[in-house]
């Protein structure tokens, strides 16, 4: 039981003049409770794969699974949820409410209003207080997590996100980020990013793209043994990872990275202690 | 994904029609659709086909890309060929009679006049857009305008608003295949159930693309006062366009020879 | 210099300020960074700051000119470029050189100088080569270029960003970054509005709004010196000083401005 995707690759225009190959080669594996960052700058990719993993575009090359069936068959529908970049403006009903239950509603769930209801609660917003609300006059934090709700409530097992922290503010961000780690207890979560640093140090994998093609993949703490291709794909290493580098390179005896900040502090600390 | 968005029917090429003036060709245009309309007889067509002939080797347009345009009149076009060849119990000979309804060589003749007419002014003034960016067009049609402006005629508003029309078309075509791509992601059908139901299926594409409309209004009239816009009078352009002298030999010259042809045919 | 003097603005029918009791300076060739959470009275402050908005009490002005002086509202507006979040939305010409000649355009500078200012701007902020091109087939950071060239044609002393970086990938951002620095370093005045305090750390002075009020003002160094601090006014402060501060607390002289991955191994493990 897993999203599965082997051998992917698209191509725009195929045939024509000005062809543009958007992906090569790409597997990967997303099972429940998974956190996979694909980072990548614009133009690398990460936003095709999302659309291929998603089923609204067709593989050019390899093919895409989900749960054993193809997610554009009708059985798969509705299994992978996909939140786009700046997905508030994508508002249209008169209620909050009822833009979240927009999905529910079209996928033939019943009573859509209580999974929508449910949907706003787990990302932080209560449906009494939210649901009647014009989407329109929501705060920016607000708006963004009223819009994931709306993917949440595909109660799709997957779920893939494009930039979902881009342009919010830190108490936005913090939010966001809340929400998705509670929507991991049940889904796989997928998040696309061109700075992955606020994910990596709960992700349970890293996918780089570089101009469609793969140039890391693994556990997040290998790159500080290969970093060379996302470094060449325009990507820049955490600052926490970077100074565990630094060090290592200055003659620190490291063994393993730590991501995050605190812990990272320790093995520094430690590092340095050792040489005395 | 940038995906080239095309829109307007101009064909790139270098080619001395494509450097000319727009408002050189607009003036050409105004002389050819005059000289057609003045022709009456099939060697006054003859010769003008010749012009367009012409006008298409020069500017390098493939006359497939030129004759685009005919095929949208084919029903029209074979309408008019009808209703003027057909007569009710006509008095002269026929060609062909069905009952009452003939053919006969006159209304033939009258027919396939109006419509090579019809085809010769579609395909020549096409040579205009072809040749001659939406940019160029809009520029051209201010300076055309502009000695309106004198009876209170807003020749530079309506020049902006154009210009601003034609930059941001891309930008919401890319936006509306963003959304519908979105909400088709929830589940939405387009293409499902009766008219009504597809028009209904629109509303949550349409009311977000609005919404992001007025959105992008309001921010571009904030850019536009910050970068003291205040309306057409004492703009000054980077690229005024201006006629060369080839341009006023041009003009005259082939203005000169269209009505020539058009009065003596 | 762009002096406001104890600025309150209050918008048609809203019961609380935007801005209260507001005062700064902002001087040629010197970086303020202005942070504050949505709503905390950023974007109103800086739209004070060109005569888009003028001051319900207390005054502004630019280079000594009251903005709200009616007679000098283009000059003030030449003075003092605008530059939006979403580039897509500030973009006026079909062709890139249109667009940043629309500002002199607009004040009827004539061709000749205007094709020279074009140039400059253009050459500014990295974009030589790209005049034809069109706004929609240019990427997001030479978008946002785009528009500061086009503010530049104007040949500002002040240049005002409102998250000029917010929708920008990490290459199209540090290419702002960079140009940003170049302007200061030819003594244009700069008030950069964002939520990242990462991309102000090299600011002269960074002052943080709370609720229509100035609630921090001092160097940024200063500020993620101070975690407590940043995180009573509501910002996070960058994982790397998160991480110096714990060195120090294990007892590792760490120095304040080692902001940076190297510089905080710079104090550790001298190179």
């Amino acid at each position: 039981m897993a999203l599965v995707a082997r051998d992917l690759g698209y191509t725009y225009s195929a045939g024509a003049e000005y062809r543009i190959e958007a992906l090569r080669g790409v597997r990967l594996t997303l099972e429940r409770g998974d956190l996979l960052v694909i980072a990548g700058v614009t133009g690398s990719g990460k936003s095709t794969l999302l659309r291929l993993l998603a089923g609204l575009l067709e593989p050019g090359t390899g093919d895409v699974e989900v749960d054993g069936d193809a997610p554009r068959s009708r059985v798969a529908r509705g299994r992978v949820a996909i939140v786009f970049q700046n997905p508030e403006s994508q508002f249209f009903a008169e209620t909050l409410m009822a833009d979240v239950a927009f999905g529910p509603r079209n996928l033939g769930i019943d009573a859509a209003e209580d999974v929508a209801a449910a949907a706003l609660a787990s990302v932080g917003l209560d449906p009494v207080a939210y649901g009647g609300r014009s989407p329109f006059t929501l705060s920016g934090g607000e708006a963004r997590r009223g819009a994931i709700a709306g993917a949440l409530a595909m109660r799709a097992p997957y779920l893939l996100l494009d930039e979902p922290t881009a342009g919010l503010d830190d108490s936005g961000r913090r939010d966001v980020l809340a929400a998705i780690g509670r929507e991991r207890a049940t889904s796989g979560v997928a998040v696309v990013t061109h700075d992955p640093d606020e994910f990596l140090g709960d992700a349970t994998g890293l996918l780089a793209l570089d101009a469609g093609g793969v140039v890391f993949e693994g556990d997040v703490r290998d790159l500080i043994d290969r970093p060379e291709g996302y470094l060449a794909a325009g990507l820049r290493l955490p600052d926490v990872v970077q100074a565990q580098v630094l060090a290592r390179e200055r003659g620190a005896v490291i063994d393993r990275v730590e991501l995050q900040p605190l812990a990272a502090a320790r093995v520094l600390a430690q590092a340095r202690r050792a040489e005395r | 994904m940038r995906v080239p968005v095309t829109f307007g029917q101009y064909v790139p090429a270098e080619s001395p029609v494509h450097s000319l003036d727009a408002k050189t060709k607009m003036g050409l245009v105004a002389a050819f659709t005059t000289a057609v309309f003045l022709v009456d007889g099939f060697p006054g067509l003859a010769v003008m086909a010749l012009g367009v002939a012409l006008g298409l080797r020069i500017s390098r347009v493939p006359a497939r890309i030129a004759l685009r345009g005919i095929k949208a009149l084919t029903v029209l076009l074979s309408f008019t060929l009808i209703a003027h060849a057909l007569r009710w119990n006509p008095a002269t000979v026929a060609l062909v009679r069905l009952g009452p309804l003939a053919v006969d060589a006159g209304g033939l003749r009258e027919g396939v006049f109006f419509v090579l007419r019809v085809v010769l002014l579609v395909v020549g003034t096409s040579l205009l857009t072809l040749t001659t960016t939406p940019v160029q067009l809009t520029d051209g049609l201010e300076r055309v305008m502009r000695p309106l402006a004198a009876l209170g005629f807003p020749a530079g508003e309506v020049a902006m608003m154009l210009t601003i029309a034609l930059r941001f078309i891309p930008t919401t075509a890319q936006e509306a295949e963003k959304i519908l791509v979105a909400q088709t992601a929830r589940g939405a059908r387009f293409d499902e159930g009766g008219p009504v139901k597809r028009a209904r299926a629109f509303v949550p594409v349409m009311v977000p693309l609005f919404v992001n409309l007025f959105r992008r209004a309001e921010d571009l009239a904030v850019a536009m006062e910050s970068r003291c816009y205040r309306g057409g009078e004492g703009r000054t352009r980077l690229n005024a366009s201006a006629m060369t002298g080839r341009d006023w030999l041009v003009l005259l010259s082939v203005a000169a020879a269209l009505i020539a042809v058009g009065v003596v045919l | 210099m762009i002096e406001l003097r104890d600025v309150r603005f209050v918008y048609p029918g809203a019961r609380r300020p935007a801005l209260d009791g507001v005062s700064l300076r902002v001087e040629p060739g010197r970086t303020i960074g202005l942070l504050g959470p949505n709503g905390s009275g950023k974007s109103t402050l800086v739209r004070l700051m060109n005569a888009l908005l003028l001051p319900t009490d207390g005054t502004v002005s630019v280079d000594g000119i009251d903005t709200g002086d009616d007679a000098s509202v283009w000059t003030i507006r030449s003075r003092v470029g605008f530059v939006q979040q979403n580039p897509d939305n500030q973009i006026v010409g079909t062709v890139a050189e249109e667009d940043v000649a629309f500002g002199p355009e607009n004040l009827g500078v004539p061709p000749a100088e205007l094709r020279v200012r074009v140039d400059d701007a253009l050459a500014a902020v990295g974009l030589t080569g790209l005049e034809r091109r069109e706004p929609h087939l240019l990427s997001e950071g030479q978008k946002q270029r785009l528009a500061i060239a086009g503010a530049l044609a104007l040949k500002p002393s002040y240049l005002v960003l409102d998250e000029p970086t917010a929708m920008l990938d990490g290459a199209g951002r540090a290419d702002v970054l960079a140009a940003l620095a170049a302007l200061r370093a030819r003594g244009v005045g700069i008030v950069h509005i964002t939520h990242h305090l990462e991309d102000v750390l090299g600011a002269d002075r960074v002052i943080v709004l709370a609720d229509g009020r100035i609630a921090y003002d001092g160097t940024p160094v200063e500020l993620v010196g101070d975690p407590s601090r940043a995180g009573s006014l509501g910002i996070d402060v960058p994982p790397i000083v998160v991480l110096a501060d714990a060195l120090r607390r294990e007892g590792i002289a760490v120095p304040r401005d080692a902001v940076t991955a190297e510089g905080v191994v710079e104090s550790l493990w001298p190179s």
